[in-house]
């Protein structure tokens, strides 16, 4: 390239530049400006029953071998005189796929969504639609009142500049706290009877795990835990709950919102785990094995550890299962044994542990419905009388009674031949015995009362006594997700704030420069998010009225 | 206009000359489709960098957004940080990971045994073909506290190493598995151009007397040199490229702050669906590697009197 040809470059580079620096630009979107009208007249919707309506719906199924036109789709298409053109997508294509569908113009009418702040996008580039308060409350108010029991929070999920954008789910599991386990025979090696429920005696547990060779080899080559980080919502969470502390969420403290991690209790929580790093009773190497998948999982089952965190589905303590983690540990050692891990106690005495919480997903409504606006009501009288019929969640989530399962007289549902073997054949007509909750068309949950009819016994059982609701801190304003700058900051926050524990906690960094984190955190844009959570909070309140649900404290 | 130069002219026409070279030209169509749709055409995308791109809206009709999303990135606060570690593992990855091929082919070349050649260049390139999802999996069992090298480490009596979780251990790991899976594939273009130096400059240095090793300095590696300053010139344009799959494979929240890279960063903001910041920064990465490449032809250019450029 001669001179001349260099000059020339660089000057049209700078006169492209200097061109696109001076074109005239929009604001950007003032998240405090009203949006405009909606072009629905909804007083005026009319959904006539006789005409069938055709409805495309995405979402993830579930099962790896969903098909379109399964038994309970048919169902629903006649019951309901609809056609279901449905999209079924995992979650990778669900990441990947779902954005060149919106972007190419084909949003379908109904798509589920589990993220706020994907729910936020797909409002802001206008991929879907608004649909009243009153619209839902009219047509699906048995739906409401269980949602506004098991998971109100999930309103501020579908909410954007004072309106709402679907249906927000629940799940009525999702408010119990999830628990660990702890090695059995260990215990029992190491001379302790009671299984730990405070923060001392899993200390004691812990450290006899480390020093008093619990697997008997003669070497010390054992350690307590082997904490999994590799998610945050993981991350010491059943520690940081005796602390009364979600570290990496928001919490309510005295009516207002604040961030779990920047609270005095939390760096008593670090102070704590620094001393028992100290001590060994960590494996050190926990923070390169939660970025491997389930090593932390093969280390508990090798015998490297005699705690795991977390183990929180009955069907894991199963010995009859050779799959479950019960039995792995028994093919490997025939003495080795599993017990739930009872939630640590707060100072109060009470038992304390981390939930996802009930308010679950979001159904939206593509925006093309806005000139069909009596398919969003069709399927809003879809999901009111899945709610309302029992027998029609039923045959919604597992099938028929007699022709795909039969219950027995104490026990939980159990599937017939052959779908009870053929799992293929289970998956393609979608039946998911026991799944009350999530479904693919009725993604949320059931009233507790009835599943107790209806589930098996040993998972009632397990959940009542390891797992009460009341037990569960979550967050008050369901997911973090929901303040409007989350987007911007929160990945990058809990990065930071993950980076600068795991450093407390080995040493690398002293716990009294704890202050100074809580300054950095704020300076990084946590200020802005706690200024947001608080008025999200009061917001709250105010879809709470419009919607029936009471205080933003769960009554 | 001279006769000469009309013919000069004329055998450097680009239009195809009759029937003969039909087949030539057709055999150029999937490369010229190629580079069109995937090289040429998504340039036009490079436009979302000055929008507030709005995925509704398309590229077409969203709204102008200036050089605003360059604002935002450079006011980040994470960005002086990105910036500094891309740099950094780039840089150290040009400087040790540059020579290695060229070492190991020289090595190869020295080799007289064919078939002990062709199994030691096999095993040097296998590497090259595996995921670094694999290789990260390998690599962090054998660095961890308690893995193979750490063992080893304790069996001469040493203190363990913290090599994934120490800053300058954790790059040092990085840049040399780097090199481990890369070296035996680039040497395969110097041992190409190896073959190509006429092997008669050796056996007339021989007759004069010259070592293996005199012969290597003055004959191999003058003959190398343009390749070098080729490869050279067009990794620079990489200079911003620090490795994304390797890093986001190994790295651990106790290295982000040294570990945390441009394309790291373009990820998160990616996954939040901020297209426009990601495009900003795509942009900026580009810019800066068509100026180093354009820089260094130049320089290199000069130095040599224009004897050794890619232009």
């Amino acid at each position: 390239m001669n001179r001349n040809a260099l000059i020339f470059t660089f000057v049209t580079i700078c006169a492209v530049v200097l061109i696109v620096a001076l074109i005239p630009t929009r604001p950007r979107t003032d998240i405090n400006a009203p949006l405009p009208p909606s072009p629905v007249n909804w007083s005026i919707v009319q959904d006539d029953t006789n005409n069938t309506l055709t409805i495309s719906w995405l979402g993830i199924p579930g099962y790896e071998a969903a098909r379109p036109g399964s038994w309970i789709q048919q169902m629903l298409e006649e019951r309901f005189n609809i056609r279901l053109d449905t999209i079924f997508m995992d979650l990778n294509a669900f990441a990947k796929r779902r954005p060149l569908i919106l972007c190419g113009g084909q949003a379908p009418d109904v798509m589920w969504d589990g993220f706020p702040t994907s729910v936020r996008n797909n409002i802001e580039n206008r991929f879907i639609m608004s649909v009243p308060y009153s619209v839902i409350l009219q047509h699906a108010p048995t739906y409401v009142s269980l949602l506004n029991r098991y998971g109100k929070e999930a309103w501020l999920y579908s909410y954007y500049r004072g309106e709402n954008f679907g249906l927000p789910t629940f799940i009525e599991g999702a408010n119990r706290p999830r628990v660990g386990c702890w090695r059995k025979d260990w215990l029992d090696a190491v001379g302790i009877t009671k299984v730990p429920d405070t923060v001392e005696s899993m200390h004691e547990a812990l450290r006899r795990f480390r020093y008093n060779d619990p697997d008997g080899n003669g070497k010390k080559d054992t350690y307590g835990w082997n904490p999994y980080i590799g998610h945050w919502s993981l991350a010491f969470s059943e520690l940081f709950a005796a602390y009364d502390l979600l570290a990496f969420d928001f919490v309510e403290r005295d009516g207002k919102i604040t961030w779990g991690g920047i609270l005095p209790e939390c760096r008593e929580a670090l102070a704590t785990l620094r001393r028992w790093y100290e001590e060994e009773l960590l494996d050190p190497d926990f923070v390169v094995d939660s970025q491997q998948n389930q090593v932390t999982e093969r280390k508990f089952q090798n015998g490297r550890a005699g705690y795991l965190f977390p183990l929180d589905f009955y069907t894991a303590y199963d010995t009859s299962d050779p799959a479950s983690m019960s039995g792995i540990l028994q093919a490997l050692n025939p003495n080795a044994k599993i017990i739930p891990a009872p939630l640590l106690k707060n100072r109060d005495g009470q038992p304390r542990g981390q939930a996802w919480g009930g308010a679950a997903h979001v159904l939206q409504f593509g925006r093309q419905l806005e000139q069909q606006p009596e398919k969003v009501i069709r399927v809003l009288e879809m999901i009111e009388a899945i709610t309302k019929d029992k027998t029609l969640y039923l045959e919604s989530t597992s099938g028929r009674e007699g022709l795909h399962w039969t219950k027995q007289a104490g026990a939980g549902i159990e599937l017939l031949p052959p779908w009870n073997t053929d799992k293929q054949l289970r998956g393609a007509q979608m039946l998911a015995p026991g799944g009350f909750g999530c479904m693919f068309f009725y993604p949320a949950g059931l009233d507790y009362t009835y599943q107790t009819a209806y589930r098996d016994p040993a998972y009632l059982r397990f959940e009542d006594t390891f797992k009460k609701p009341e037990w569960g801190l979550s967050n008050p304003l369901g997911k973090s997700e929901v303040v409007p700058s989350a987007g911007r900051y929160l990945n990058d926050l809990r990065n930071f704030q993950m980076t600068v524990f795991v450093e407390m906690v080995i040493g690398k960094r002293p716990i009294a420069s704890f202050d100074e984190y809580v300054t950095e955190w704020k300076q990084r844009g946590g200020a802005v998010l706690l200024q947001e959570a608080n008025d999200m909070y009061e917001t709250m309140q105010q879809i709470f009225n419009q919607v029936g649900a009471g205080e933003t404290r769960n009554d | 206009m001279t006769d000469s130069t009309h013919s000069r002219r004329k055998k450097i026409s680009l239009l195809p000359r009759g029937r003969c070279n039909i087949d030539l030209w057709l055999m150029t169509v999937p490369v010229v489709l190629f580079f069109l749709i995937f090289n040429y055409i998504p340039m036009a995308g490079m436009v979302i960098a000055f929008k507030d791109y709005n995925l509704g809206d398309g590229i077409l009709h969203s709204a102008w957004a200036g050089m605003e999303n360059f604002v935002r990135l450079f006011g980040s606060s994470d960005f002086p940080n990105v910036i500094r570690n891309t740099l950094t593992i780039s840089l150290l990855r040009l400087s040790f990971g540059f020579f290695a091929p060229v070492i190991l082919a020289l090595m190869l070349n020295e080799l007289r045994q064919q078939v002990y050649k062709r199994v030691i260049q096999t095993l040097s390139y296998l590497p090259y073909f595996f995921s670094w999802v694999i290789l990260s999996g390998i690599f962090l069992m054998l660095f961890s506290g308690s893995g193979p090298a750490n063992m080893f480490i304790k069996l001469l009596g040493a203190k363990p190493v913290a090599f994934l979780t120490n800053d300058v251990w954790f790059i040092t790991v990085l840049i040399a598995t780097g090199i481990w899976q890369s070296a035996g594939w680039g040497a395969v273009i110097y041992l190409a151009a190896l073959s190509g130096i006429n092997p008669v400059l050796y056996e007339a240095a021989t007759i004069d007397g010259a070592t293996r090793w005199q012969q290597m300095l003055t004959i191999t590696l003058p003959c190398l040199a343009p390749t070098m300053v080729t490869l050279f010139i067009l990794s620079l344009g990489g200079i911003l490229t620090a490795g994304f799959d390797q890093i986001y494979n190994m790295y651990n929240p106790l290295v982000y702050n040294v570990s945390d890279i441009i394309d790291t960063y373009v990820l998160r903001r990616m996954m939040d669906l901020d297209m426009d910041l990601a495009a900003a920064a795509g942009m900026f990465k580009s810019v800066v590697g068509l100026i180093l490449i354009v820089g260094a032809n130049t320089l290199s250019k000069k130095l040599t009197q224009g004897e050794q450029s890619v232009w």
